[in-house]
C-alpha cells in the first residue's frame, strides 16, 4: 500500500505547545525507513502533542520534523498528508454520520490518481469485517471496528509513514492483538510506523525500538526488547 | 469554620451506553489533602463535575456535612462551602483581574452579606495571597498561563470555601512554577481548607497529598498513602497496562526462583 | 485627567468610559431645550432619537451586558404601543397609565418567554427571539379587538400640550441611562457580565444564570415597552407594520454596537449618530437608509466590534485599536 521506497521520520529538538503553555521540550527521535518505533509515556506526557506537531495540527515553536529529505515543519496539515505522513488520531475521529465506505473514500480525498477504487478493494479484503459493515454508519460500529476503519482510512491516502495515537484505548486485549497483526502486515508493505501508546506491552511488542516521553521530554530510549524489562519505565509513569 | 466530610457513596455516571464512573466510594476527611489520579479516561474530571453539580449522578450519592448534594445545581454548590477550579481555565476576559475575583466574593457563600465595595476589598486581599496583586487592574485576558491558574484559585477562594476541588491546576507549568503552585496550595491548606487535587504530575501528587485515590476506567482501584498506592500492582497495571504488569510479575517470579535456587545451592567458590 | 477624577467618583469599570458618560449627560441636558425652539421637525427628530435610545438601552442589557443577542426586542416596543392603544380604545388617555401598563405587561411577558427561551444559547436564542417577534406581530394582526392589520387610532393630546410626549420620552431615556448606570455598578451588572464572559464559570461562582438572564431581559423589556407606550399616542396611530417593524428591531442593535456595547454611554451615542445621519439621508436620499444601515453593520462588525466608547477608552492610538480588533477577532 505504500508508494515508492520506504520513508523515515526524523524529529530534531522539537519544542511545541498550546498558546503560552510549552508541552514539548527539545524532543528528538528517529524512525528509520520501514521501521516500527514506539513512543510511550503516561498521560499528560505530551505524546499526542508530538504527533500533532508532526502532522501540522499543533504549532511547532522550534525544532524540525522531516520525512526523508522533506521538511514537514511549517507545512499545512494537508501538505503533510501529501508528503505521505498520515495520522490515525486518538479516539479514532471517524465521520460518525458517514458510512464506512464514505469514511474510507474520505481518506483518499487528496488523491488525484485513478487507483482509489483498487485500493479500496485491496484494503477491504485485508479487513473482511469492514466489507460486512460497508454501508453501516461509522458511528454505530464497535470500538474495534472503528479502529479498523480509522487505520483503513489512513491507508487510503497511501501513507509512507503512519502515526498511530493510542490505538489500544478502550479495546479488549484480543482486539488489540489482531490490530497489532494488521500493523505488522502494513509494515511489511514498506510503511514506517510510529506507534504512540500508554499501554507498554502493546507498544513494545510490535516495535523494534522505543522512546519514553516524560512530561515533555524523552527520558529513555532503546531496543524494545531491552526496555520491556527496564524498571526505569515504571518510574517514568509513576514517579516512583 | 465548621469542618465537614465529603462522602462519595457508590457513585455511578452514565453517558449513553458508557459508564464513566461506576461504584466509586470514598470519604474525604475535613482538613486533609486528597490526591485524585488515574490514567486517561479514568473519570477524574467526571467525578469533579459530579461533586460540583455539573452532572447529576446516575447512581449513588454525594453528601457533604451530612447533606445530600448530588442534586444541587451548580450555582448553589458554592453556598454549601464547596468551590472548584477548572482544568481549562475560565477567566472573565473582559473584566480586570480584581473584578474577576470580586465576582466570586459577591456571589459566593458569604456574598449576600457583602457590598460591591467590600467584595473588591476582599478581592484585593486574595490577590495578595495568590501573588496577583501586581496585575490587579489588568484585563484577565492579558495574563500568562501561570497567572491564569493563580486567578482560578483566587476566584475559588473568593467563595469562602471549606472544600476546594483543584482540577489539573499544574498542567502546563514548568518545574519552578509547579513548586510555586504547591507552595500556594500548602498555604491554602494551612487556612484549614480541605483540598482535592486532580493531577497528572505524579511528583506533585506525591509531594502534597496525604491520601491518594486512584481511578481507572471509572472505578476506584486504590486508596491510601501516596508511596503505597503508586507502588501497588493494581495501579501499575492501570497505568502501564495489564499485560506488561503480568509480564513484570512473571519476570520477578523467575528472578526469585533463581535466587532461592542459588541460596539453596551456592556455587562452589574457588579457594 | 478628567477621566481620573470621574473614576474617583466610581465611574469606569463595566460602566464604560466615564468621560463618555459625562458627555451623554450633558447632551441630555441640552436636549431638554429642544421643544422650546418650537420647531416641530426638530422636536420630532430628537423625540425619535430618544425613543431609539431607550430601545437601545433595553437591548444593551440583554445583548450587550449579558451577551444574549436578542432579535426580538421589538416585541416589547410593539406590546408597549398596543398597551396604549388598548387603553385608548377603552377611553383611558392617561400617559402615565399607558407607561405603567406597558412596563408591567412587558416585564411579565419577558419573564414568561424568558423561562423557556433563555435556556437556549447563542444563535438559537437569537432565532427563537426572532420567531417570537414574528409570532406576536402576526397574532396582533389577526386580532380584531386590537384593530387587526388596519391598526388602531390612539388618542392624542392637543397641539398645545404636544410637547408632553417629548418630555415623557426624554424621561424614559434618562431613566434608561441612569438605570443602566446603577445596574452596571451593582452586583447585578457584574452578574450579567460574568454570564456573558463565561456562563459556566459564572455558575461555579454562585450566579444563577437563569435568574439573572431573565432579569436582564425583563428590565430591558420595560425600557423598550415604555418607549412604545409613548410612541403610540405621539404618533396617533399604530398598526402591526409600524410597531413591529424590522427597523425598530435592528436599529437599536446596530446603535448599541456602534456606540459601545455593554456600556452606559454607548446606546445613546449610537442612537444619536445613527438616527441623526439616517434623518439626514432620508431628506436627500429617500431609500438609501437601508443601504446605509447594512453598510454600518458590516463596518462596525469588522472595525469596531465593541463600539466607539470602547475605542475611546483605548490607550495606544491606532495601533492599540488594531490590536484590540485582532484580539477580539481571535
Amino acid at each position: 500500500m505504500s508508494e515508492g521506497a520506504p520513508l523515515g521520520l526524523v524529529v530534531e529538538n522539537l519544542c511545541a505547545g498550546y498558546d503560552d503553555t510549552q508541552v514539548l521540550w527539545d524532543v528528538s527521535l528517529e524512525l528509520a525507513p520501514g521501521e516500527i518505533v514506539a513512543l510511550i509515556g503516561s498521560n499528560g506526557a505530551g505524546k499526542s502533542t508530538l504527533l500533532g506537531a508532526v502532522s501540522g495540527l499543533v504549532r511547532t515553536w522550534s525544532g524540525t520534523a522531516r520525512a526523508g529529505e522533506r521538511v514537514l515543519t511549517g507545512l499545512a496539515p494537508d501538505g503533510i498528508v501529501t508528503a505521505g505522513v498520515l495520522q490515525v488520531p486518538q479516539g479514532r475521529r471517524l465521520f460518525g454520520g458517514l458510512t464506512v465506505e464514505e469514511n474510507l473514500r474520505m481518506g483518499a480525498y487528496l488523491r488525484r490518481d485513478r487507483e482509489v477504487a483498487a485500493d479500496l478493494e485491496r484494503i477491504v479484503s485485508l479487513l473482511p469485517r469492514l466489507r460486512e459493515r460497508y454501508d453501516f454508519l461509522a458511528g454505530r460500529l464497535s470500538g474495534g471496528e472503528q479502529q479498523q476503519v480509522a487505520i483503513a482510512r489512513a491507508l487510503m491516502a497511501r501513507p509512507r509513514v503512519l502515526l498511530i495515537d493510542e490505538m489500544s484505548l478502550g479495546l479488549a486485549p484480543v482486539l488489540v492483538e489482531s490490530l497489532l497483526g494488521l500493523l505488522a502486515q502494513i509494515n511489511a508493505t514498506g510503511v514506517s510506523i510510529l506507534i504512540v501508546e500508554q499501554d507498554v506491552q502493546t507498544a513494545l511488542e510490535v516495535s523494534s525500538r522505543a522512546y519514553v516521553l516524560e512530561t515533555g521530554r524523552i527520558t529513555l530510549s532503546g531496543p524494545s526488547a531491552q526496555l520491556l524489562d527496564d524498571p526505569a519505565i515504571r518510574k517514568a509513569y509513576l514517579g516512583v | 469554620m465548621t469542618r465537614s466530610a465529603l462522602k462519595i457513596e457508590r457513585v455511578g455516571m452514565r453517558f449513553g451506553g458508557l459508564w464513566a464512573l461506576r461504584e466509586v466510594s470514598f470519604t474525604v476527611e475535613p482538613g486533609t489533602i486528597v490526591g485524585l489520579i488515574g490514567p486517561n479516561g479514568s473519570g477524574k474530571t467526571t467525578l469533579m463535575n459530579v461533586i460540583s453539580g455539573v452532572f447529576k449522578p446516575t447512581e449513588g450519592s454525594v453528601s457533604y456535612a451530612g447533606r445530600q448534594i448530588a442534586h444541587v445545581p451548580t450555582y448553589a454548590i458554592c453556598r454549601l462551602g464547596i468551590a472548584r477550579t477548572f482544568q481549562i481555565v475560565k477567566p472573565f476576559a473582559a473584566l480586570t483581574v480584581r473584578e474577576n475575583v470580586a465576582v466570586g466574593a459577591m456571589f459566593g457563600r458569604d456574598g449576600a452579606k457583602r457590598s460591591t465595595g467590600a467584595s473588591f476589598a476582599r478581592a484585593e486581599e486574595l490577590l495578595e495571597t495568590v501573588g496577583l496583586a501586581r496585575v490587579a487592574t489588568r484585563p484577565a485576558s492579558e495574563l500568562t498561563i501561570p497567572d491564569r491558574k493563580r486567578l482560578e484559585v483566587a476566584k475559588a477562594l473568593a467563595l469562602d470555601p471549606e472544600l476546594l476541588l483543584l482540577d489539573e491546576v499544574m498542567a502546563g507549568l514548568n518545574a519552578t512554577e509547579v513548586d510555586e503552585a504547591l507552595d500556594l496550595l500548602r498555604a491554602v491548606h494551612a487556612r484549614g481548607i480541605t483540598l482535592i487535587v486532580v493531577e497528572h504530575l505524579m511528583k506533585a501528587i506525591v509531594s502534597i497529598s496525604q491520601t491518594v485515590v486512584v481511578l481507572a476506567e471509572g472505578k476506584k482501584i486504590a486508596q491510601g498513602l501516596p508511596a503505597e498506592v503508586l507502588g501497588s500492582p493494581a495501579v501499575i497495571e492501570a497505568y502501564l497496562g495489564a499485560r506488561w504488569a503480568k509480564r513484570q510479575k512473571q519476570v520477578a517470579e523467575v528472578e526469585r526462583e533463581r535466587e532461592s535456587a542459588l541460596d539453596a545451592h551456592p556455587p562452589e567458590t574457588s579457594t | 485627567m478628567i477621566a481620573r477624577a470621574l473614576r474617583g467618583l466610581g465611574l469606569g469599570g463595566i460602566t464604560g468610559n466615564p468621560v463618555a458618560i459625562a458627555v451623554v449627560l450633558v447632551l441630555m441636558a441640552l436636549l431638554l431645550a429642544v421643544p422650546a425652539t418650537h420647531n416641530d421637525y426638530l422636536t420630532l427628530v430628537f423625540r425619535q432619537i430618544l425613543m431609539y435610545a431607550a430601545m437601545a438601552y433595553g437591548w444593551n442589557l440583554i445583548g450587550g451586558y449579558t451577551g444574549y443577542v436578542s432579535f426580538g426586542n421589538v416585541t416589547f416596543f410593539g406590546l408597549g404601543a398596543y398597551c396604549s392603544g388598548v387603553l385608548s380604545t377603552h377611553g383611558v388617555d392617561n400617559l402615565f397609565a399607558d407607561i405603567a401598563l406597558a412596563v408591567v405587561v412587558n416585564a411579565a411577558f419577558a419573564v414568561l418567554m424568558g423561562i423557556p427561551v433563555l435556556r437556549l444559547r447563542g444563535p438559537y436564542f437569537g432565532i427563537a427571539t426572532l420567531g417570537i417577534g414574528v409570532a406576536v406581530a402576526e397574532i396582533v394582526a389577526n386580532f380584531d379587538a386590537l384593530g387587526g392589520s388596519s391598526g388602531l387610532a390612539v388618542h392624542q393630546v392637543d397641539e398645545a400640550h404636544f410637547s408632553i410626549y417629548y418630555y415623557a420620552m426624554w424621561l424614559v431615556a434618562l431613566v434608561s441611562i441612569l438605570g443602566t448606570f446603577v445596574i452596571a455598578r451593582s452586583k447585578l451588572g457584574y452578574a450579567f457580565v460574568a454570564i456573558r464572559e463565561n456562563e459556566d464559570a459564572a455558575a461555579a461562582l454562585g450566579i444563577s444564570a437563569t435568574r439573572y438572564k431573565i432579569t436582564a431581559w425583563a428590565l430591558g423589556a420595560m425600557m423598550a415597552g415604555a418607549a412604545g407606550a409613548i410612541f403610540a399616542p405621539a404618533n396617533g396611530f399604530i398598526d402591526p407594520s409600524i410597531t413591529f417593524a424590522t427597523d425598530s428591531n435592528v436599529f437599536p442593535i446596530v446603535m448599541t454596537i456602534l456606540g459601545g456595547i455593554g456600556t452606559v454611554a454607548g446606546p445613546f451615542i449610537g442612537a444619536l449618530l445613527l438616527a441623526g445621519v439616517n434623518e439626514l439621508l432620508q431628506r436627500y436620499f429617500v431609500n438609501a437608509h437601508t443601504l446605509f444601515f447594512g453598510s454600518m453593520i458590516v463596518l462596525v462588525v469588522l472595525l469596531l466590534p465593541r463600539g466607539l466608547v470602547w475605542l475611546f477608552g483605548l490607550r495606544g492610538g491606532v495601533r492599540g485599536w488594531l490590536r484590540s480588533v485582532a484580539a477580539y477577532r481571535a
